[in-house]
């Protein structure tokens, strides 16, 4: 039970992972340059995903979900403010709708289900009573750490190369 | 009224979004450290290097809602 649960975790940061893959397909290929609040977004996922891969290397615990779930309502918030500065005409819609939704608003999507997901994989949380100190990681989880170290590492040297470095 | 506070609005989110993107830089090079801690097993520094990076995301956030978009929350 523990592996499904732990397995679950890692397939959980690879699809959040794969969420970050299509902002960079939106920022390289369609040029649709991130906003601070996209990339406060993205910091959020990231957050998200950190909390999971904490219980693929340290067993699962209630406190693992807890910094996942900080981020999940920190990135939910983000996304909402986002949503809500639509409402003046004016304001001109950062990006293009995708199937009919804005990037940021299929961000609150991709967080809501997240929140969704962990809630029930607390549901499923049973305390062990001694865990390995240094557990064995499988393919997936392995998967799951080198795309979220990648991703974050890259999101540095965008965030960089946008507006190098100093102020703009 | 509402249509002026739109155009600061926008006109504010423009010209502050690039000044912020240096510092989403170390936000993303704060949680990359902490994905290397867990990778070295080092939990302690990397729950605490996770939450003093999210309470900044937070205070970015504070600082953009306020300053960058000057609204009265």
């Amino acid at each position: 039970m523990n592996q499904v649960v732990k397995n679950f975790n890692a397939l959980f940061v690879i699809v959040l992972c794969v969420v970050l893959l299509g902002g960079y397909y939106l920022q390289f290929f369609r040029h649709q340059e991130p906003c601070p609040l996209c990339m406060l977004q993205r910091l959020g996922m990231i957050g998200i995903a950190i909390g999971l891969l904490m219980n693929l290397k340290f067993g699962i615990k209630p406190a693992h979900y807890a910094l996942s779930l900080l981020a999940a309502i920190f990135s939910g918030a983000v996304s909402l403010r986002h949503i809500g500065l639509q409402v003046c005409p004016e304001f001109e819609a950062l990006g293009k709708p995708i199937l009919g939704l804005y990037p940021f608003t299929w961000a609150f999507l991709v967080i809501a289900c997240s929140l969704l997901a962990i809630s029930v994989l607390l549901f499923f949380y049973r305390p062990v009573v001694k865990s390995p100190k240094n557990p064995h990681i499988d393919i997936i989880g392995k998967a799951a750490f080198s795309l979220t170290f990648l991703l974050t590492a890259a999101n540095v040297l965008t965030a960089i190369h946008i507006c190098g470095l100093g102020t703009c | 009224m509402i249509s002026e506070t739109c155009q600061d609005l926008t006109w504010s989110f423009v010209e502050n979004s690039l000044l912020e993107r240096d510092m989403m830089a170390a936000l993303f090079l704060l949680f990359a450290v902490a994905v290397i801690f867990i990778w070295q097993a080092k939990r302690g520094p990397a729950i605490l290097l996770c939450l003093i990076t999210l309470f900044l995301c937070w205070m970015m956030f504070w600082y953009h809602a306020t300053e960058a978009l000057k609204l009265r929350l």
